[in-house]
């Protein structure tokens, strides 16, 4: 049974778009990921166009952001200092990444960057995860590890009090990572919470009882933002693949929620390594491959 | 059956003049599109040659053609203009692309076909492996009668195709008639698209609230008890 998406101008089967959604939920609920940095890359594996893929990938995550942020507000565990810092280079990164979007878009590469972006990004991933279960399998088992060290971040000037954080860090430190994430969400549709949440605990050194709820209050504004910047300039927001995508995904997060117990934390780390590692061999082969055919062609 | 078909659709004109029809006049992409068969038949004179071009509206277009550059497939950009939505050319009995080059009649009225230009080729290959370009031979039924299905894509944009029957006698366009036929998107399909077009504000609120909306009731329904 196929289904006509009216914005990407094509149909597609509605089992496949539901195991889709299903798939990334269910990732997504098991590993405690948003789910768009593996939704994006599928979605054009699928067939549906880079730019619809990504403009409505950034729907998905908004949609799964803006229920836990709510949850964490009750919970007081959001930074707004620290969040408003990171929205604030977020939002200028959101708008240069939807603008070099268009730009790609316009000269015909966005699916060259764009994949190798997501082979990038998902093996730098796969790989921290590996090392992180492997360090504490092997080396760390019996020690507790050292969350935050001084480096050459708060030697940065412009120093501010999070008070929250109980931080004392230069602002640059911050601003430099929101508006990377938030490039990172213009340009690929992507929350950015699997970069922003390592960044936070480690090169910021955030306590980790803020870290969640304020990356997710950073994910939700930003995410919110690009979906009018996508609307605006690119009109690349397909609404029925995105209520499909939101509400499959949603069932897939709550399957997992129900299982998550069942498993093993560092195998399932392993496992999840081992998937990004295959996405992206999968988008690889993409970009090596003879195309089957030499001439495309758009209307604008 | 199509033989009866034909004949009651033009019985009227049958010792007339060529003629030709369609099944249907008026596509409509709505959520359940897939594509739409089309038939096309008629009649023409036994010895005559007939060329039926289907010409979809012309829009601007980028053309990419993928080059290898150190071991990656890259894409050059070409901007176009006035580029045919979609493209079709059925005749009978079959007339190669060469021997339409060299019919100015045809090719005056239809730049895709115009001449051998490689820019041409590859607009037209661009649009085959997208199914908006066909070049095929109409079936003979009964030495005046032809037919021919073929597929309108899911692909397809909006807007009228124009279908030009040629009737040909040694090489020169005797006789040229015109139909329309019409494709537009119905239902939620295009209120979706006029609401993204034209009131993008309101599509990205909707859009923002049914997000919200969703995401609560799976919380509240699937949530962990």
């Amino acid at each position: 049974m196929n289904f006509y998406l009216p914005i990407a101008e094509i149909s597609i089967n509605i089992y496949l778009l539901i195991s889709l959604g299903v798939g990334i939920g269910f990732i997504s609920g098991l590993f405690g990921i948003g789910g768009g940095f593996i939704s994006s890359p599928l979605l054009i594996l699928v067939g549906i166009p880079p730019s619809v893929a990504v403009g409505t990938t950034t729907v998905q995550v908004f949609a799964s952001t803006s229920t836990g942020v709510i949850s964490h507000y009750q919970k007081k565990n959001i930074d707004y200092q620290m969040g408003i810092t990171l929205v604030s280079g977020g939002l200028i990164g959101t708008l240069c990444g939807v603008l070099l979007l268009n730009n790609l878009k316009n000269i015909g590469l966005i699916d060259n960057y764009l994949n190798s972006i997501y082979i990038v990004l998902l093996l730098i991933t796969a790989i921290f995860i590996l090392y992180e279960s492997a360090k504490i399998n092997l080396i760390y088992k019996n020690k507790k590890l050292k969350l935050h060290q001084h480096s050459w971040i708060h030697g940065l000037p412009l120093k501010f009090k999070y008070r929250k954080s109980k931080l004392y860090i230069s602002v640059l430190a911050p601003l430099s990572i929101g508006f990377f994430i938030g490039m990172l969400t213009g340009l690929t549709g992507i929350g950015g919470g699997f970069i922003l949440i390592p960044c936070m605990i480690y090169l910021l050194g955030m306590k980790t009882i803020s870290v969640i709820g304020t990356s997710l209050f950073n994910i939700t504004l930003v995410s919110f933002t690009s979906l009018f910047l996508q609307i605006y300039i690119n009109q690349n927001i397909d609404f029925i693949l995105a209520i499909f995508l939101i509400v499959s995904s949603s069932v897939g997060a709550a399957i997992a929620s129900r299982v998550i117990d069942r498993f093993d934390q560092e195998n399932l780390k392993v496992l999840f390594g081992m998937l990004l590692i295959t996405i992206a061999s999968f988008l690889l082969y993409d970009l090596f491959k003879t195309p089957i055919n030499l001439y495309e062609i758009n209307y604008v | 059956m199509y033989k009866i078909l034909i004949l009651l659709f033009l019985y009227p004109s049958l010792a007339i003049s060529s003629n030709f029809t369609l099944d249907k006049f008026k596509i409509e992409i709505n959520s359940n599109f897939l594509g739409e068969e089309i038939m096309l038949f008629g009649q023409k004179k036994i010895n005559d040659k007939v060329i039926i071009i289907f010409e979809g509206e012309k829009k601007n277009a980028r053309l990419y053609r993928k080059i290898k550059e150190n071991f990656f497939w890259i894409n050059k950009t070409k901007e176009l203009s006035e580029i045919p939505s979609f493209f079709a050319i059925f005749s009978s009995p079959k007339i190669s692309l060469s021997e339409i080059f060299l019919i100015p009649g045809i090719t005056k009225k239809h730049y895709l076909i115009s001449n051998y230009r490689q820019e041409l080729y590859e607009i037209r290959t661009a649009l085959q492996n997208k199914g908006l370009y066909h070049e095929e031979e109409l079936e003979n039924v009964d030495g005046s009668l032809f037919l021919k299905k073929f597929k309108i894509p899911d692909n397809i944009p909006a807007g009228n195709i124009a279908i030009t029957f040629y009737e040909i006698e040694e090489g020169e366009v005797i006789s040229v008639s015109k139909k329309n036929l019409i494709i537009e998107k119905r239902g939620i399909t295009n209120k979706l698209e006029l609401l993204l077009t034209q009131q993008s504000f309101f599509y990205v609120f909707i859009l923002i609230i049914f997000s919200i909306i969703f995401s609560l009731l799976s919380n509240l329904i699937f949530r962990k008890k």
